[in-house]
C-alpha cells in the first residue's frame, strides 16, 4: 500500500437530507446512515433552506428531481450531492450532471455502497472547491499582469536595469512585504496616479 | 407456528485445507459439534443437514461452493467464510438468493450487509482495545505488519489512525504476500527501527515464520523479548498455538473467548469439546463462534417454525440466546454482536493467559462512529467506553508478566 493517503472524513454526527418520494427503499439507506454516525432528515418535494443550511450532505432522486426544487445556481450546491437513481437514461445523467453530482448510488439501494458514495461525495465537494479557488486565483493573477508589466518597465526605465533584474527586485520587495507580486505593482503603479517609489532591497543602492 | 420442514440444510463453508486450515478445521468442528447437540436435543423438533464444502482456500472456490449449497442442496443459511476476501466473494450470491451467511470471525469492519449475521468481533472489538492495552504499556512507536490483502491493509488502517491520534508513530507498514514466509527483511528492519510494539495481520504459515524469526532475535537481542516489544494479533487464537510453537511464548492476543474456563459456561463447553474431540485439545474463538452460530439458528428456526431467512433474521435481532459464550445478542440496527473483548498472553502448553477482560458486552461499532482515538491513551481512561476500561492505562497499574 503506498501512494498518497487521502484522510479518510469520520461521519460522526453529520447531517443527511434526503430528498426522494416517500418509498420503502429508503428505509435501507436511513438505516445504513445511521451506522455509518449521520442523522437523516427526509423531504419531498420541498428542499426547505434551513435544512439544507444544517445539512452536510443531500441525496436526491435522480429519476424524479427537477431544477425547481433546488435553491441554489444550478451545479453549484453547497453540499455534496449524491443521486439516488434506477434510470440510466441520458436525459437524466444529463441532468444530474448539471446539478454537480459528487456521487450516485445505483437503485435499490441497500447497505452496500453508501459509505462510499459519502466518502467519494466528500472528496469530490472539496477537490472541486480547493480547484475553484485555485482557479480564481490564478485568473485574478492574469488579470492583473498588465500591472506588473507597468511597475516592472518601470523599474527597469528608472533604475537602469534589466528585465530579470527589475522582476528580481521586485518579487523580493513583494515578498519582504509578504504580498503577492500582483499586490504589490498594484500599489506601485497605483491608477497611474503619482506612484510610490518602489522601496530598495536591502544591499541594493 | 407450522414448521415448513423437519430437515434443514445448513452450508458449512469452511477451508480444512489450505493456509488458514487450521481456523477452518477449528470452525467446523465447532459447527459439527453444535449439529450434532441440537440434532439430539429432543426439545428441537428438526434436525439440521449439515451440507460442508472445502474450498481449500482458494478464494475463487468460494463462489461455487456456496451456489451449490443454495441451488443443489436447497440450503438457506451458510455458516461460513474466514477470510474477508472470501466473505466479500460468496455475498453477492448470499444477497442474490436472500439467503443467509453467519459469520464469526474478527475482522476489519465497515460492511454491513441485511444477509449476514456477523458473530465476530469488528474493529471496535479487537484492535480498539487492544492498542488501549498496549499503546498505554509498551508505547506509541508501532510496526505494522500484515498478509497482502484486506485484512491487513484495512486493520493496519485503523492502527495508524489509533497510532496518530496518540501522537505516536508508525516507524514502518509492511506487507508480504500470503503464504509468503520471506520474513527475514521484516524482523532485520525491526531489528534496526526498535518499534515499542508490532501489530501482526499476517495469516497462516506467514505469521507462523515471522514468530519463529521474531523469537530468534529475541535471543539475540534480548531488548526483543516479548515483554519489552511484543507481537500483538488481532486474530491469533488457540488452534494455531501449535503451529506457531514457543515462538509465540509471552506475545499478545485479543479476541472475543479465550479456552481458560473462567465461566461455568466456558467450562462446560471445553468439556465437552474435550470429551468429543480427545483430552488434550484446546478451544478457540473460532469453534464456540462457529458453535454458537448453529445454536442461534436453531433457537429463531424453533422460535419461528421456519428456516426462511428473512423470520431468523427478525428474531434474532430481537432476542437473546444461551450458547456457549454466555448470553449472545444479535443489534438489530447493525446484525453485529456485542462482544465481551479479551486480551490475552500465549502461554506454553497452547494456552492463553487472559490478562484483562471487557467489564461486559462491548456494542458493535462497524463503522467506528462513535470512536474517540485520542482516549486510549488518555491517563485516565475517560472517553474510553465503560467496557474497555479494564484495557485502558488509567484502569489499573501497569500488568507485570510474569513466567507460569
Amino acid at each position: 500500500m503506498t501512494g498518497r493517503r487521502v484522510p479518510l472524513p469520520n461521519f460522526r454526527g453529520a447531517r443527511a437530507v434526503v430528498l426522494h418520494r416517500p418509498s420503502p427503499q429508503l428505509e435501507a439507506l436511513t438505516r445504513q446512515l445511521d451506522r455509518i454516525g449521520l442523522s437523516v432528515v427526509r423531504l419531498w418535494p420541498e428542499l426547505d433552506a434551513a435544512a439544507v443550511a444544517a445539512a452536510d450532505v443531500l441525496f436526491f432522486d435522480g429519476d424524479m428531481c427537477h431544477d425547481e426544487q433546488f435553491p441554489w445556481p444550478p451545479g453549484d450546491p453547497p453540499v455534496p450531492l449524491i443521486a439516488l437513481a434506477a434510470s440510466e437514461a441520458p436525459g437524466r445523467l444529463e441532468w444530474m450532471l448539471a446539478q454537480g453530482i459528487c456521487a450516485h448510488l445505483r437503485k435499490p439501494v441497500g447497505a452496500g455502497g453508501v459509505f462510499s458514495a459519502l466518502v467519494f461525495a466528500d472528496h469530490a465537494l472539496a477537490q472541486r472547491r480547493a480547484l475553484a479557488d485555485e482557479a480564481a486565483d490564478l485568473r485574478d493573477r492574469l488579470r492583473r499582469r498588465p500591472q506588473v508589466a507597468r511597475a516592472l518597465m518601470r523599474l527597469m526605465a528608472e533604475e537602469g536595469l534589466d528585465e530579470n533584474a527589475a522582476y528580481r527586485v521586485l518579487r523580493a520587495a513583494a515578498m519582504q512585504q509578504r504580498r503577492s507580486i500582483e499586490d504589490y505593482c498594484e500599489a506601485i503603479v497605483g491608477d497611474d496616479g503619482a506612484p510610490p517609489a518602489p522601496p530598495r532591497r536591502e544591499g541594493l543602492s | 407456528m407450522t414448521r415448513d420442514s423437519t430437515d434443514h440444510p445448513v452450508g458449512l463453508l469452511y477451508s480444512t485445507t489450505g493456509s488458514y486450515a487450521a481456523i477452518g478445521r477449528d470452525a467446523l468442528d465447532g459447527a459439527l459439534m453444535a449439529v450434532d447437540e441440537v440434532n439430539a436435543d429432543p426439545a428441537f423438533p428438526f434436525t439440521l443437514a449439515p451440507v460442508t464444502a472445502n474450498p481449500g482456500g482458494v478464494t475463487e472456490t468460494y463462489h461455487r461452493d456456496c451456489a451449490a449449497m443454495l441451488r443443489e442442496h436447497g440450503c438457506r443459511h451458510v455458516i461460513g467464510t474466514i477470510t474477508s476476501l472470501s466473505r466479500k466473494e460468496v455475498l453477492p450470491i448470499i444477497e442474490k438468493h436472500d439467503a443467509l451467511l453467519w459469520y464469526m470471525c474478527p475482522y476489519e469492519g465497515f460492511e454491513c450487509s441485511e444477509n449476514i449475521i456477523y458473530l465476530g468481533a469488528d474493529p471496535s472489538q479487537h484492535i480498539v482495545p487492544l492498542f488501549a492495552h498496549v499503546l498505554t504499556r509498551y508505547g506509541t512507536r508501532g510496526y505494522l505488519t500484515g498478509s497482502n490483502y484486506i485484512w491487513g491493509w484495512e486493520t493496519n488502517r485503523i492502527a495508524r489512525e489509533l497510532i496518530a491520534a496518540s501522537g505516536g508513530e508508525v516507524v514502518a507498514e509492511r506487507y508480504l504476500p500470503m503464504g509468503s514466509e520471506d520474513v527475514a527483511r521484516l524482523v532485520a528492519e525491526i531489528r534496526e527501527k526498535r518499534p515499542d510494539f508490532v501489530l501482526n495481520t499476517l495469516i497462516g504459515p506467514s505469521s507462523y515464520a515471522f514468530f519463529r524469526a521474531y523469537a530468534a532475535l529475541a535471543a539475540a537481542d534480548e531488548s526483543f523479548r516479548p515483554e519489552v516489544r511484543p507481537v500483538v494479533s488481532c486474530n491469533l487464537t488457540e488452534c494455531e498455538l501449535g503451529l506457531v510453537g514457543d515462538a509465540g511464548i509471552g506475545h499478545l492476543s485479543t479476541a472475543i473467548w479465550f479456552d481458560d474456563g473462567a465461566t461455568p459456561t466456558a467450562r462446560a463447553f471445553g468439556g465437552r469439546a474435550r470429551e468429543r474431540f480427545g483430552a488434550d485439545r484446546r478451544c478457540s474463538a473460532n469453534m464456540v463462534n462457529a458453535h454458537a452460530a448453529v445454536w442461534l439458528l436453531a433457537h429463531a428456526i424453533r422460535a419461528t417454525g421456519t428456516a426462511a431467512p428473512a423470520a431468523v433474521r427478525d428474531w434474532i435481532v430481537c432476542h437473546g440466546v444461551e450458547t456457549a459464550l454466555g448470553e449472545t445478542r444479535v443489534d438489530a440496527a447493525t446484525q453485529h454482536t456485542p462482544q465481551v473483548p479479551c486480551l490475552a498472553r500465549i502461554a506454553d502448553g497452547g494456552r492463553f493467559e487472559v490478562l484483562a477482560r471487557a467489564a461486559g458486552p462491548v456494542s458493535p461499532d462497524p463503522y467506528l462512529s462513535r470512536l474517540d482515538a485520542a482516549a486510549l491513551t488518555r491517563a485516565d481512561g475517560r472517553g474510553l467506553p465503560s467496557a474497555l476500561r479494564p484495557f485502558g492505562g488509567g484502569a489499573r497499574p501497569a500488568l507485570r508478566v510474569v513466567t507460569p
